[in-house]
């Protein structure tokens, strides 16, 4: 399987699939057992390769993990600041951008406690889109959050769409899936079972066994 | 004769005198203890109560005795109490008095804890009953604040062992005093201090053996309970 | 004998510079405990099991041993092998010693309750484990810790009393020398009381202004929806 640059690749399948761990893999959380994941041409396997490997690629909770001690703002800046080493000031007008950007502008200050899950998971965008990372992994992004408050974190995530940024998503939302991905790969007991075209995966599902589970995830 | 007053060396007649000392020092803390756990059982009941006048008064005294330092406890009581009373405690009475009105007003917190803890509605559904307010505290409400205050309580009392060492600045001859006593003699500290602290040591893991037992005999009581209820 | 108050406040002066000595010795102390009691909760969750197996062996060593049979040894042992040893310097180091496994416990403790999902986050964005340990787990840790390391820290001011014991004069020992001098032994401890209640209950003070000012806006967990775990 390969994650082009710029495209944006929906993970799907049952639970326990292991969709979770593949992204976990990649961004260097989780050991990976067999076979291999190169992120523009270095190894997860490498142990030298992984602050490099940890820098492209930037992760967005399915439970949030945000600092709790920290304001939204100071969640977005600790790693650009003690990682990349960035200037202090320039992070906080980036973070400030980003806040803006995903409607926060006024929460910069406040606590994660303060917040809403809605919120919450907007600050964990911006933290992870503050590293500027080449590949953005999204895990289950939306599966701790109110229903009435994913529309606002999908619509940021439509917006990412787009601009560059290799998004990998990890979803149980199919028909957002649909709308913004390029490729959907399908896995199942651990094993990528299909990867292919959104439109082919969506429209001209060949296995049965595929659509049944698309249709039964779309109610 | 230069011997007889510079003796440097242990004897047989040293470890009777540890002997003795950790008598004293097991003296001391089991006296204090009941009777401290004792009294601070009475005094949460009364501070839990809301009595006028009396419950305050509970109050000052738990809240000054856990905001001073023993040592200065046992001063007041041991050379201060015969000047102003007509009470003059020995070293040991004084030793096992103030430890425990000390071990006392700790109690006191950690009964009252533990009775603030119960939800209002066993008040109430007692109350529906038709309990008074004494039954449903013996029958319903006390039963399960013990359950509750004990591992704290029993933490106190393996903790207030070393504590008692502070019982030989007045006098009383028990391990620390011996062990004061060997050191005079011997001018062994390096020795001495590490031996009197293991024993204290061995003592204290003891008690926490003992007191995790009984932990755990409560708590298999504790699930037969509920599994009935 | 009538209780008279007025030799004890005469000398007034006297035992406030005891306290002045109380102060500074707690506030030493209470900085150094925290550090090294920060160390030890450290390498009590080394990676190395050697780190580990040494900073549990501190804990108990001196959890379960009398504080006045560290000093003693400390203060007449440490001369045995060459280090020279001063009351007020020695009183610093063995609270601090003390009082420092009590606090290893509790920040250890704070650390446990560190969800892995946010220690999971800072290394996912290539925080290095010490980045990880400096700007998110210790924080959050610390605030859990810091009510509890408020009453270690009230705790470590009535310990200091025991100092007077190797001849420090702090407030205790000032009130000794009242006390033998005016043979008003009752009036100078209570006023001493009331003087170490004073110091505590200011301590607890600053303790929870320095929670509200740092700590309250973190709630106890982020609330969130549908987290099994």
């Amino acid at each position: 399987m390969h994650f082009a640059d710029g495209e944006v690749t929906a993970i799907l399948g049952p639970s326990g699939a292991g969709k979770s761990t593949l992204i976990r893999c990649i961004n260097c959380l989780e050991a990976i057992s067999g076979g291999d994941i190169v992120v523009n041409g270095k190894s997860v396997r490498e142990k030298r390769a992984m602050l490099d490997i940890q820098k492209q690629t930037s992760m967005v909770f399915q439970h949030f993990n945000l600092y709790p001690h920290l304001t939204a703002l100071q969640n977005i800046t600790l790693a650009p600041i003690k990682v990349l080493r960035k200037n202090k000031a320039d992070v906080e007008a980036q973070a400030r951008g980003l806040l803006d950007m995903v409607g926060l502008a006024s929460k910069g200050d406040r606590h994660p406690a303060e917040l809403s899950g809605g919120e919450q998971q907007r600050v964990g965008i911006c933290r992870a889109l503050a590293m500027n990372p080449q590949h953005l992994l999204l895990d289950e992004v939306t599966s701790a959050i109110d229903p009435e408050m994913t529309a606002e974190v999908l619509r940021v995530i439509e917006e990412l769409a787009g601009t560059g940024t290799t998004l990998i998503l990890v979803t149980h939302e199919i028909e957002f899936a649909r709308r913004i991905a390029d490729k959907v790969a399908f896995m199942e007991g651990g094993k990528l079972v299909a990867h292919s075209d959104a439109e082919t995966f969506f429209n001209h599902q060949s296995e049965e066994r595929i659509s049944r589970f698309v249709d039964k995830m779309k109610h | 004769m230069y011997e007889m007053y510079q003796n440097v060396d242990f004897t047989l007649a040293d470890l009777d005198l540890l002997w003795r000392g950790l008598q004293w020092t097991l003296l001391v803390w089991s006296a204090s203890m009941v009777l401290g756990i004792g009294l601070g059982f009475v005094l949460g009941l009364v501070a839990h109560a809301r009595v006028p006048v009396l419950s305050q008064l509970v109050t000052v005294f738990v809240e000054t005795f856990r905001n001073s330092p023993l040592l200065v406890q046992l001063f007041l009581v041991f050379y201060g109490l015969p000047l102003v009373t007509p009470f003059s405690p020995g070293p040991a009475e004084a030793a096992i008095f103030t430890v425990a009105i000390n071990t006392a007003a700790f109690t006191v917190v950690n009964l009252v804890a533990a009775l603030d803890a119960l939800p209002r509605g066993q008040w109430q559904a007692a109350g529906a009953f038709g309990l008074s307010y004494g039954q449903t505290m013996r029958y319903i409400v006390l039963p399960q604040a013990i359950r509750t205050a004990l591992p704290p309580t029993m933490n106190l009392a393996v903790s207030q062992l070393q504590t008692t060492s502070l019982v030989s600045i007045i006098g009383v001859a028990d391990l620390t005093r011996v062990g004061t006593m060997l050191y005079t003699r011997t001018l062994k500290p390096f020795l001495i201090w590490p031996a009197i602290g293991l024993i204290y040591f061995i003592l204290a893991k003891i008690l926490s053996v003992l007191a995790a037992r009984v932990e755990r005999r409560l708590q298999t009581k504790n699930s037969w309970f509920q599994a009935a209820a | 004998m009538r209780i008279d108050f007025s030799p004890v406040l005469a000398r007034l002066d006297y035992l406030l510079s005891g306290l002045s000595l109380t102060v500074m010795v707690s506030l030493a102390a209470i900085v150094l405990s925290f550090a090294i009691g920060v160390l030890v909760a450290t390498s009590r969750i080394s990676r190395y099991r050697t780190v580990r197996i040494l900073a549990a062996g501190y804990i108990d060593l001196f959890r379960n041993t009398p504080f006045l049979v560290q000093l003693f040894f400390l203060y007449f042992g440490l001369p045995e092998i060459g280090i020279p040893t001063e009351p007020v310097t020695t009183g610093i180091l063995a609270l601090s010693l003390t009082a420092a496994a009590g606090n290893a416990e509790i920040v250890r403790s704070g650390i446990e309750t560190v969800p892995r999902g946010v220690v999971e986050a800072g290394r996912s964005y290539g925080l290095s484990a010490l980045q990880v340990y400096r700007y998110v787990i210790l924080p959050i840790a610390l605030r859990v810790a810091w009510r509890p390391l408020g009453n270690a820290f009230v705790n470590l001011v009535l310990t200091t009393s025991i100092l007077s014991t190797i001849t420090v004069n702090d407030l205790t020992g000032n009130a000794n020398n009242i006390s033998s001098e005016t043979f008003k032994p009752f009036e100078v401890y209570l006023v001493v009381l009331v003087i170490y209640c004073a110091v505590t209950f200011t301590v607890s003070a600053v303790v929870n202004a320095v929670y509200a000012l740092f700590f309250a806006r973190m709630a106890e967990r982020p609330v969130i929806r549908g987290q099994a775990a």
